[in-house]
């Protein structure tokens, strides 16, 4: 454990190995700020060799589809294409070919590569409710709420659990606007 | 690749994390749990980020604890004392700063939290009173300890 490098979140002092993984808190030698550090195995692995691929030792051996000098070790998970062990990329227990990775995330099909989405159900909520402030915008933008709502009903919301209650909102609200618009250019 | 959405288990603690000086919306940050990772989500009230930290690859949670509650209990006594001795019409507003006080001191002590991993440092927002971290991390351990083996004394 000599060689452990953990750091005071706080002083970035290099904290001592015996208060690490203890139960209670311990002063921070640097800061004297009482810290709590728990360490797991992760922490002493070794960093991994580089993998080169090996080359074609004979004829009859199967060579990569991107290098084909380079020995094939395994196909692709997605599109079968011969892989060596530089291009073998192993993601989510699969096996996968840099362009089958390119592509999944390029088309969202690959979901722990995606780091962003958009909240369609919040533009629509927003749209419908805060314009009400101003009243006059509302002509315009209580149109535009029951678009987004319908447009991006099934469009990927959140990637944790999400209800459809805001675009039922968005809709209800804006419904709400239309009929009280409608009135009103009757009542003129 | 499923489109499963209910492969999250949300972990106790909300925060919200330092955005620019002229960002409208704070950028509230909450974790979940996966099957083999922890999501850090960064919702920006229009669209949501995602850091992923794989079971695998965390090397140590450090949990250092802060003065925040303290300093926001002083602020809050200052203003109701300001409002109960100086401005006494407005006393109502002295049991509100007073009702603060007793909700921030019920929510426990404040601390920082962060993670380690091979290559980064993540502070994470959610994990900012002592009491939610301890939760977050007792529940974090065994799925660590799981994907990675015990640590041998």
């Amino acid at each position: 454990m000599s060689s452990v490098i953990i750091n005071c979140a706080k002083c970035d002092t290099r904290l001592p190995v015996e208060i690490i993984n203890r139960p209670g808190f311990t002063s921070c030698p640097g800061c004297g700020v009482p810290v709590k550090v728990h360490v797991f195995p992760a922490l002493y692995r070794q960093t991994g060799t580089v993998k080169t691929g090996e080359g074609l030792l004979t004829d009859n051996e199967a060579g990569c589809f991107f290098h084909p000098a380079k020995k094939a070790v395994i196909p692709c998970d997605i599109c079968g294409r011969f892989l060596c062990s530089l291009c073998d990329i192993e993601f989510n227990d699969q096996h996968l070919c840099p362009s089958c990775l390119e592509a999944g995330k390029k088309k969202r099909k690959i979901r722990n590569l995606e780091n962003n989405r958009v909240l369609y159900d919040n533009i629509a909520l927003s749209l419908s409710v805060i314009p009400l402030l101003f009243i006059w915008p509302t002509i315009i933008t209580a149109p535009a709420s029951i678009y987004f709502s319908i447009r991006h009903w099934r469009s990927p919301s959140s990637i944790i659990p999400r209800t459809k209650v805001r675009f039922i909102l968005a809709g209800f609200f804006a419904i709400i606007q239309i009929a009280g618009w409608a009135m009103f250019i009757t009542y003129i | 690749m499923s489109q499963n959405t209910r492969e999250y288990t949300g972990l106790p603690g909300r925060g919200f994390k330092k955005g620019g000086f002229f960002a409208v919306f704070r950028i509230r940050a909450r974790l979940w749990l996966g099957r083999d990772h922890l999501l850090c989500v960064y919702n920006k009230k229009y669209e949501e980020d995602y850091k992923r930290f794989y079971y695998k690859d965390i090397q140590a949670i450090i949990i250092h604890k802060t003065n925040r509650a303290k300093v926001w209990n002083i602020i809050f006594g200052i203003f109701a004392a300001i409002f109960a001795v100086r401005i006494t019409e407005l006393w109502p507003l002295t049991g509100f700063f007073l009702l603060l006080m007793l909700i921030n001191r019920l929510r426990g002590p404040t601390c920082a939290c962060t993670l380690q991993t091979a290559v980064s440092k993540e502070y994470l927002p959610s994990l900012s009173r002592l009491r939610n971290a301890e939760k977050a991390v007792n529940r974090l351990m065994p799925l660590i300890e799981k994907a990675q083996g015990k640590l041998s004394k």
